[in-house]
């Protein structure tokens, strides 16, 4: 304060206001960093979650695929990728039906397709 | 005659340059993981960019000088050299998601790894930068890269309800997942405002020889254009909600994004994402290639400028060579290229004040801009922003990192 003394009134103002600012932020920052902490989830819920997410692609790319919209080159890669992404996750069994699917591919079996879309959405 | 078809060749070749690979991978992730809850943030970059691409033309055509070449001046090489390395090391990592994202395209109408295409793609980044001229570099790709306006037709044949739509724009945080949301909104502010598009802009202006009669042009074309750019980057948020949130897909890698056009287009979506991708990382490779270079030989006071013969600039020329045979060794490592995108986009936002402040300190320098110095409003805009993107990204990196382990 004493530093202040000297000052003239314009410049004390400027330092409250830059004091009440510095607050806020930090005061912002702080609440930020807990919101988002808590939002963190816990890991099995992420795995979950990117599960689901890759079981729904090979579902999606499945039933475009069978009404003709995606080449087979790109569909089997996005499988092949989906099946990984499965089998290192807590759903590993519904890779298997993504595997079948690759090979429904290959022998373009759009009867076998639609079973396996059937299976894996019953997963 | 002549200006009114320079303005229209600047708004159609930033619509056409706006989206990159940071604008459609982060917008891909947040409309399939959020909906339209973060059109705001992309609104937000783009109030930004308008004044910083208006600032940036404004300045080279006021005091004829790059913003680099000024800021090394104004304060020094100690001063400089701080901002200079940090733009550049994240011009680098962009670089290479760009690069990567050109190899993803490839990988997925191919089917052959991305990482073999690397070298490839550069040396056609390469050959393109070494034969062609700054026009062919800046209007030419900006033109092929209009394919990206499918985007928008495909919010139109999927039809969203405009009531959502709206609310999209209020900031508001989701009920679960608080740290990725901020995440991504960095990351989207981070790919909308990148420091390499101003630092490009005002070299470019020097390149085209801009005088004063460009002032008005120049804020036309910051302006529409941007604004223009950011609704496509928009298109590809609500485009990602309507086609991939339903479905319950998040955007992890690539080949998933692939998938949005295909419920408006058909198969011919899936080639229309493709060509999006590989043109848009393309066009912007080549201008994050140029703006690195100029940045390097402005700072140096070396030789520079796209339209002369390599051998008339030889240490420009060698500094855009190695720049891309660097990248290209990133995505040759294998590193995951969405992973890189989107770290690359959020390190943006934290080194923003880095090049964005003492670029607001010239603006304010009568010495440079005489009667043209910046107004309180633009100042105060870009600094909020600035500030607000930077210490989100501050507290959201972290977050996201121990998020995902």
């Amino acid at each position: 304060m004493r530093l202040l003394g000297a000052q003239p009134m314009k410049a004390r103002i400027a330092f409250a206001l830059a004091c009440s600012f510095a607050g806020a932020v930090m005061r912002t920052l702080l609440a930020l960093v807990l919101v988002a902490l808590a939002g963190c989830g816990d890991q099995h819920e992420q795995e979950m979650k990117s599960a689901a997410s890759w079981s729904s692609t090979a579902l999606a790319v499945a039933r475009y695929w069978l009404q003709g919209d995606l080449p087979d080159t790109y569909a089997k890669r996005v499988l092949q990728k989906a099946s990984e992404e499965l089998a290192k996750g807590p759903l590993p069994d519904a890779s298997e039906p993504v595997n079948q699917m690759i090979e429904a591919i290959g022998k373009r079996d759009q009867q076998a397709m639609r079973r396996l879309i059937a299976e894996l959405q019953a997963q | 005659m002549k200006k009114i078809l320079g303005i229209a060749l600047g708004i159609v070749t930033s619509i056409g340059g706006f989206l990159d690979v940071g604008s459609i991978a982060t917008s891909a992730q947040a409309g399939a993981a959020f909906g339209y809850s973060l059109l705001w943030a992309v609104l937000l970059g783009t109030i930004c960019v308008i004044f910083l691409v208006e600032m940036s033309g404004r300045f080279s055509i006021v005091s004829g000088h790059t913003i680099v070449d000024a800021i090394r001046k104004r304060f020094g090489f100690a001063g400089f050299i701080v901002p200079f390395a940090a733009s550049l090391l994240v011009n680098l990592l962009v670089l290479a998601s760009e690069l990567g994202g050109i190899c993803v395209a490839l990988q997925l109408l191919t089917g052959i790894r991305f990482q073999v295409w690397a070298i490839p793609v550069a040396l056609a980044v390469w050959l393109l930068l070494w034969l062609g001229t700054f026009d062919v570099v800046e209007d030419g790709t900006a033109l092929f890269g209009l394919v990206t306006l499918c985007f928008l037709v495909a919010v139109f044949t999927l039809g969203p309800e405009p009531r959502e739509l709206a609310a999209g724009f209020v900031p508001r945080l989701p009920g679960e997942e608080h740290a990725h949301y901020l995440f991504l909104a960095v990351s989207i502010i981070g790919a909308t405002i990148a420091p390499y598009l101003f630092l490009f802009y005002s070299s470019g202006a020097i390149e085209d020889k801009w005088d004063k009669s460009y002032i008005t042009p120049n804020r036309y074309i910051a302006t529409l254009g941007m604004s223009f750019g950011a609704i496509i980057s928009m298109a590809v948020i609500v485009v990602a909600a309507l086609a991939l949130k339903p479905e319950g897909i998040r955007v992890e890698e690539y080949e998933q994004a692939a998938l949005m056009l295909v419920p408006a287009f058909g198969r011919w979506g899936f080639y229309l994402f493709v060509a999006s991708l590989a043109i848009a990382c393309f066009g912007a490779a080549l201008e994050l290639s140029l703006a690195s270079a100029y940045s390097v030989s402005q700072a140096f006071g070396w030789n520079w400028g796209e339209d002369l013969e390599p051998r008339s600039a030889a240490r420009f020329s060698s500094a855009y060579t190695i720049f891309i045979a660097l990248a290209a060794l990133i995505v040759l490592s294998g590193l995951n290229p969405m992973k890189l995108t989107l770290f690359s986009m959020a390190i943006t936002a934290v080194i923003l004040p880095l090049t964005a402040l003492p670029f607001l300190v010239l603006m304010n320098d009568a010495r440079y801009m005489g009667e043209h110095v910046n107004s309180h409003f633009s100042n105060i805009v870009v600094l909020l922003i600035v500030l607000l993107a930077a210490i989100l990204a501050v507290v959201a990196i972290p977050l996201e990192i121990i998020g995902s382990k």
